[in-house]
């Protein structure tokens, strides 16, 4: 094994002309001086790649070679900007930007005939409605400050960017060839996949070996100031920093409550936990690896709550891999008990799975992968193309068979071709059959008993059956029965998804109720998703439904995560010629209850892009 | 340490722009331009164009300047013409930010056709009132029609910020011009699609009307009811708004303050009346009520080449006014030439007499 010191890994930058080739590869390679160039000429750069990628070293040699041309350097903290946030929400003025950096910068500077590089780290630390906020007032200070170039780091994500002017950029790994040379012991036996990433690297090379859980408790035991016996407290502090705040910020004064001051003192002289200028741990992943460290040894915390704390509402996923390293026994268990949760988080897990331990079962993968290759279909555009990507980045030979499908009805010979191999799971066979299910075959009542039950694979693989299917009033009334009254929220969410499917009257009330009464957030996410699909199916119900939407946008103003749900939910793909007319009352009421004029073109932006799905559509 | 070079192509794009120092108020990140242009649909890019010389790109950006300027080495260009990526107000805003942030200008034109408006004169023996068709109307004031409230009681308008067409530009250029347009539309080449080939275009300074979609159907009901609300209203387009809403977002510098004024030239006839107008279809043929969608867009069709050429010509008299004079250098800003066309008449700043002039409100002093 070689020694870390002085040793410069060989990835690089690359230059991506869009999401695709950021997500997918392959890039065209460039330097750190035509990336600075590149930043100062479109104004902007996200450079995105997944965690411990890099991208805060990367950042850093940026700025330094700048700094050597002549380029004046600032850097910002997103973190310490989303913290600012809290105190004057809204406050998304380019000047804040410039005072929360370092060095702080006031308009003169920025006038006196000097270019600047603003260098922001993090953006992929902050939780997802202070990201958009950010990346719109980092796109009004690139738009009337010319001698700005600004660089972002970010995690691999498809983000909404505020302007097409946006240069995207990721990271390569690390050679193989340099991982075998640098780690040349035979006792390493972690995944060569892992070891590409820089910071993995690293750790592997100052003696830190095993899965990446390893590799952080390893370093946490002998570097970072933690000894065995504080592990779990350590953890459990780390997960409820997540669970108070949805970021990466950590609370000091809650901290040494938890853990107590000395534990504390010592991270910090360790540098595990960075004090200033906004507390946190050193890297985003240490933290991770602590709050997933929590979870991964109850079951109970892997239910909707519990996810969305370890991810932000699933906004960065590198928590829930550590989990499934350290609960690897349970590993089927965690991925239905994610799939309940979210389908991209699924896919991350089964993707993260198949670069290294291998410990979710073929059969998981399968009846996984298919569901996301379903969605494929799907009649909302921006799920289409998420799952699109999720299957790329998944890029097994069943995810493969999913990208290469042309019609839903294909996906099936794909399941009883696959399936006839895989002898591991007693469960697979029901589940065939219930996927097979013909979609001229009627739904029947009892088969909502088995969309409401425990086993999530089943309970969504009925709720889309059953979208499918011809559907009786009897089997309508169940469902709606489950929506209103399901024994827990994701028979409830299950059923509202399925009631997208139902173009009746009250099955619109029963949803309208779902929407304004639930507790549990994402029935009300699933409630927006089926009212617009029944507006789409059912040209007599749909002023009525935009009418009631409308009504409720005040409401759903103070919740983000529903209202960007909507946004994304009109965009529908086989949308007829009036949609943007008929959907006009809910943008206008956006537009109207609008808190600021940036916000008021945000609305209207929705709309012009609704007049052109409009016009796709003659 | 690699040496970064001051413009070059990066991969696989282009990119402008030096590192280091250079003049910071009026240079963006692709140079300085003291006018843009924009356009919308490509009759009005290729007649700007060729109004205006405009035969070279600038690099690979879609942006046109004349061939003497298009390599300049300080990349200082007296105009530039570009096209909004899309029809409508938000793909003009987006488009005028990117030029803004670009190329600094001093003034944006947006050059283009528009919809005219026709109301009933108070003798009824009398045509219509407003512009006719291959008319030039130069907005001095923008309102965004679509923005309202709706409610059992009807309509209420409800109002966006944004930049309203600099007073200076229309008083002291467009009414001067339109005052005394004398040759300035002597070296049109597209040929009038109707029978009056002598008439010369009418120059209207007026209020515009910014809606979202094609005034396709000057009947329908909507489209009425909006223009009788804008009473005083001469032309309707999609773009103003936008380009309006983006240099009101843009003023957060306070020295930087560019202008903008839209020259729209009269492609179509929509009206604001009920009953709609009598008027003569594209074949010539009486109408009863105002022209049905199709016969619309087909006069539309007919008319965007010629009025592309009346509102890109009015267009070029404004832009030698406006490059006349020199901008004095300052301690921020050294400053760029003045400038001259060099033809017609080899001045470079347009003679101007006689012609036809509507200017102001329509219940004032026309």
């Amino acid at each position: 094994m070689s020694s870390s010191e002085n040793v410069t890994f060989d990835y690089g930058l690359l230059m991506c002309d869009n999401f695709d080739e950021v997500l997918n590869g392959p890039g065209s390679p460039t330097t750190l001086e035509a990336l600075i160039e590149q930043s100062l000429g479109s104004g902007r750069v996200l450079l995105q790649a997944r965690g411990g990628s890099g991208k805060t070293t990367t950042l850093e040699r940026l700025a330094r070679t700048a700094e050597a041309s002549g380029v004046a350097v600032a850097r910002l903290d997103a973190l310490a900007w989303a913290s600012a946030q809290e105190m004057s929400p809204r406050d998304t003025a380019p000047e804040k930007l410039l005072s929360l950096a370092s060095p702080a910068i006031s308009n003169r500077e920025l006038s006196a005939g000097r270019n600047w590089l603003f260098v922001v780290d993090g953006l992929n630390e902050v939780a997802q409605s202070f990201a958009a906020s950010m990346l719109e007032a980092l796109e009004r200070l690139a738009s009337s400050t010319p001698s700005v170039g600004i660089i972002v780091s970010d995690r691999l994500n498809r983000r909404a960017l505020p302007s097409g002017l946006w240069a995207l950029a990721t990271l390569s790994q690390v050679s193989e060839a340099q991982v075998r040379e640098l780690v040349d012991d035979p006792k390493v036996t972690q995944d060569l996949a892992t070891l590409r990433l820089p910071y993995y690297l690293q750790l592997a090379l100052r003696g830190d070996l095993g899965s990446r859980s390893e590799q952080h408790r390893t370093f946490l035991l002998t570097h970072g100031g933690v000894a065995v016996d504080e592990m779990p407290e350590l953890a459990r502090a780390a997960y409820l920093q997540y669970q108070e705040h949805g970021d990466r910020r950590v609370d000091l004064q809650a901290m040494r409550k938890d853990v107590g001051d000395a534990l504390v003192e010592r991270l910090v002289v360790a540098g595990t936990l960075i004090p200033e200028p906004t507390s946190r741990f050193a890297h985003h992943l240490m933290h991770d690896y602590l709050a997933a460290t929590h979870a991964a040894t109850r079951p109970g915390l892997w239910d909707s709550a519990g996810l969305d704390t370890l991810t932000f509402k699933a906004t960065s996923m590198d928590a829930l891999a550590m989990v499934l390293e350290q609960a690897a026994e349970a590993a089927d268990l965690l991925v239905r008990q994610v799939y309940d949760w979210n389908f991209y988080g699924a896919a991350y897990l089964i993707a993260e799975d198949r670069r290294g331990q291998r410990k979710i079962s073929p059969a998981m993968e399968l009846a996984v992968i298919t569901m996301l290759g379903e969605r494929r279909f799907d009649r909302f555009t921006s799920t289409a193309q998420q799952v699109s990507d999720a299957l790329r980045v998944i890029d097994s030979d069943v995810a493969r068979d999913m990208l290469e499908v042309e019609t839903k009805d294909e996906i099936a010979a794909v399941v009883v071709a696959r399936s006839r191999s895989l002898l591991d799971a007693a469960w697979l066979d029901d589940w065939v059959t219930l996927y097979t299910r013909t979609s001229s075959e009627p739904a029947q009542v009892e088969d909502v008993e088995i969309l409401a039950s425990q086993d999530s694979l089943l309970g969504w693989t009925m709720s889309n059956v059953i979208r499918r299917s011809p559907m009786r009033e009897a089997v309508a009334q169940e469902l709606r029965r489950v929506a209103s009254h399901g024994p827990t929220e994701v028979a409830r969410w299950r059923a509202v998804h399925a009631l997208g499917a139902d173009p009746r009257r009250g099955t619109v009330d029963v949803l309208l109720t779902r929407l304004d009464q639930d507790e549990a957030i994402w029935v009300r996410y699933g409630a927006i998703r089926s009212l617009v699909e029944i507006a789409l199916i059912e040209p007599n119900l749909r002023q009525s439904v935009f009418a009631e939407l409308a009504q409720r946008v005040p409401r759903l103003r103070v919740e983000p995560h529903l209202l960007r749900e909507l946004e994304r939910a009109l965009m529908l793909a086989g949308a007829p010629r009036s949609w943007s007319q008929d959907s006009a009352v809910v943008v206008e009421q956006l537009w109207v209850t609008s808190g600021s004029v940036e916000e008021q073109d945000r609305w209207r932006g929705l709309g012009a892009a609704l007049r052109e799905l409009a016009g796709a559509a003659r | 340490m690699a040496t970064i070079p001051a413009s070059g192509r990066v991969g696989n794009r282009w990119v402008h722009g030096a590192l280091g120092v250079r003049m910071a108020l009026l240079q963006g990140r692709r140079g300085h331009a003291r006018i843009v242009i924009l356009t919308v649909i490509a009759s009005e890019l290729k007649a700007v164009r060729e109004v205006f010389g405009a035969d070279a790109e600038i690099g690979v950006d879609a942006v046109f300047t004349r061939p003497e300027y298009a390599e300049s080495a300080d990349r200082c260009y007296p105009f530039i013409v570009a096209r909004s990526p899309d029809r409508s107000n938000t793909p003009a805003s987006g488009g005028t930010k990117k030029l803004l942030e670009f190329y600094r200008p001093e003034v944006v034109l947006v050059v283009g056709i528009g919809g005219g408006i026709q109301r009933p004169s108070d003798d009824p023996e009398a045509p219509p009132t407003g512009p006719n068709l291959g008319d030039v109307v130069v907005g001095k004031y923008v309102h965004y029609a679509p923005y309202t409230k709706n409610s059992p009681d009807g309509r209420s308008l409800r109002y966006v910020s944004i930049d309203q067409p600099a007073g200076l530009l229309v008083s002291q250029h467009a009414e001067t011009l339109a005052a005394f347009p004398g040759n300035c539309f002597d070296g049109m080449k597209a040929e009038r699609p109707d029978e009056e080939q002598d008439r010369r275009p009418s120059v209207f300074i007026s209020e515009l009307v910014a809606i979202e979609s094609i005034a396709g159907n000057p009947a329908g009901e909507d489209q009425i009811a909006m223009l009788e609300r804008f009473d005083n209203a001469d032309v309707v387009d999609m773009e103003s708004m936008g380009v309006g809403r983006a240099l009101h977002e843009y003023r957060t510098d306070s020295h930087y303050s560019p202008r903008w004024m839209s020259i729209r030239g009269v492609s179509d006839i929509v009206t604001a009346e009920h009953p709609p107008l009598p008027g003569p279809t594209p074949s010539g043929e009486e109408s009863i009520g105002a022209l049905a969608e199709e016969d619309n867009n087909q006069q539309r069709k007919q008319w965007k080449r010629y009025a592309s050429e009346a509102a890109a010509t009015f267009a070029r008299a404004l832009v030698a006014r406006l490059l006349f004079s020199e901008r004095p250098p300052s301690e921020a800003d050294p400053g760029a030439p003045s400038w001259s066309f060099g033809a017609p008449g080899g001045s470079g700043h347009p003679a101007v007499v006689g012609g036809s002039v509507h200017t102001g409100s329509r219940d004032g002093d026309e």
